[in-house]
């Protein structure tokens, strides 16, 4: 049975090595939610790294494990939306610039992808929060409803129901762009 | 399914991945200052009352030159951090040069260091018979040298360390220590199931035949308990193994243990995959794998 919303509820989780192994088993999932879900001019390392740290703080308020995945998603989205609140106020506010991904860190995804790759990318940067999540994780991740509907705190006929609409929006501007969908 | 939303979803690198862990489990724990005696103390003998006023001006003259001889003699005390991205060599102590490439730090004192050492590839060369003790720690690997030049190199496949000079004595995890000596090469595995995990992914990404990666998740299995979030990823991949070297009924196998385990981050993929097994009885459609690895 999956939760309509579930809550960060309170079973202590073993501390010390397993709290390590949790980030050494999240990191690879926090980053690909945060390359692919966050906006460009987003480091994606860095709200990973903070999604993170805040598993190490509130892992013990975890209960349920089965709970994690959840609390996870939901505050990668936190975190991505502040990030993306943060840079469009850098933006408007005189003397401000928004950061740029650090070049230190070898070549982005972004500069390595085809033009098609980027478009597609754009498209999906593009979107409203509630359709580009449903596609990231139901299309990109093969996640299904069930599982979608989990992680996002909502029913799974929402879930189905933003899909839709997503799909709708990705496949039209797609199309006005030249993608072959 | 929309075909192109799969060919632009962007993966991490294995690099990627490893430097955010890094940052995060990276230990910040500077050491605690030592307790000095000073002027307080002697401060504190000043203030007695006047009847014992005549002791505490005899005790004063002893307790500075007691101060004095101990600030003297204490052993300088090292505190570095070691943290390059590129070729680095520094001299740590005048008997200690080190050339690394990773993250680590090194605390103690000139004559007895600890360098508790993260990621990456570091090289110490270890001035001989000037009583220096020096023991680099990482995970799976405590290494305790005396007078030699040797390399310890952490990465998802372990910790490797290998002597050009002199001789060391490493111990693997609770393993008893054994000696290294000349040229020689000793590999500590990963202690933990998220180690056994990131070697098995390593070792995918090098090429390594399909038995030696089973036999690294089988270890890794080994380390876990039943609703270990860790245990849920090696079953994964260890489906993504076999279902890639066509074993399908050890295949059918690792799904159902992946689904009997009730792991939620893959199920959707799992469930999937099990179902094309059950149905043709053979192989799944060529390309189907679970996104396990890191490009």
């Amino acid at each position: 049975m999956i939760a309509a919303r579930p809550s960060c509820v309170l079973s202590v989780m073993p501390d010390g090595p397993a709290t390590a192994d949790l980030v050494t088993t999240w990191a690879p999932v926090v980053l690909r939610w945060c390359l692919r879900l966050g906006r460009p001019g987003i480091d994606a390392e860095d709200l990973a790294q903070d999604v993170l740290e805040r598993l190490v703080t509130h892992a013990a308020e975890v209960r349920d494990p089965a709970a994690l995945p959840a609390w996870l998603y939901q505050t990668t989205r936190r975190v991505i939306l502040d990030a993306e609140r943060r840079a469009w106020l850098r933006r408007w506010v005189p003397g401000l610039t928004p950061d740029p991904p650090d070049p230190s860190r070898g070549p982005s995804e972004a500069a390595e992808a085809s033009q098609e790759v980027r478009t597609i990318r754009a498209i999906v940067a593009a979107l409203p929060v509630e359709l580009r999540e449903v596609l990231v994780l139901c299309e990109m991740e093969d996640r299904d409803g069930a599982e979608v509907a989990m992680l996002l705190g909502i029913p799974e006929g929402t879930v189905r129901s933003r899909l839709r609409r997503a799909r709708a929006t990705f496949t039209r501007v797609a199309r006005r762009q030249g993608v072959t969908t | 399914m929309i075909d192109p939303l799969r060919r632009a979803a962007a993966e991490p690198s294995t690099e990627a991945v490893a430097r955010v862990t890094r940052r995060v489990l990276s230990p910040v724990a500077p050491p605690a200052a030592a307790a000095e005696p000073g002027l307080a103390a002697l401060a504190r003998v000043r203030r007695r009352r006047r009847p014992q006023r005549a002791r505490a001006w005899l005790l004063v003259p002893a307790v500075a030159a007691a101060a004095a001889a101990l600030l003297w003699s204490r052993p300088e005390p090292v505190e570095e951090l070691l943290r390059a991205d590129v070729p680095t060599a520094t001299v740590l102590t005048p008997e200690v040069r080190l050339a690394y490439e990773g993250d680590g730090d090194a605390l103690g004192t000139r004559d007895d260091l600890v360098i508790r050492w993260q990621l990456g590839r570091l090289e110490t060369e270890v001035e001989p018979h000037q009583g220096v003790r020096l023991v680099v720690v990482t995970e799976e690997a405590r290494v305790t040298v005396k007078g030699t030049t040797f390399t310890v190199e952490r990465s998802a496949l372990g910790t490797t360390t290998t002597v050009r000079h002199g001789q060391v004595e490493v111990a693997c995890g609770s393993d008893p220590a054994r000696t290294v000596t000349d040229g020689e090469r000793v590999e500590c595995l990963p202690a933990r199931a998220s180690g056994r995990l990131a070697r098995a992914r390593a070792q995918r990404q090098s090429g390594a035949p399909a038995e030696v990666v089973l036999a690294t998740l089988d270890g890794g299995l080994a380390l876990t308990g039943p609703t270990d979030p860790v245990r849920g990823e090696l079953l994964a991949t260890r489906l993504d193994v076999l279902v890639a070297t066509g074993d399908y009924p050890a295949a059918r196998q690792a799904a159902a243990d992946y689904l009997a385990g009730g792991f939620t981050t893959r199920r959707g993929e799992v469930t999937e995959i099990a179902a094309l097994l059950e149905k043709s009885g053979s192989a799944p459609a060529p390309g189907t794998s679970l996104k396990t690895e890191e490009r």
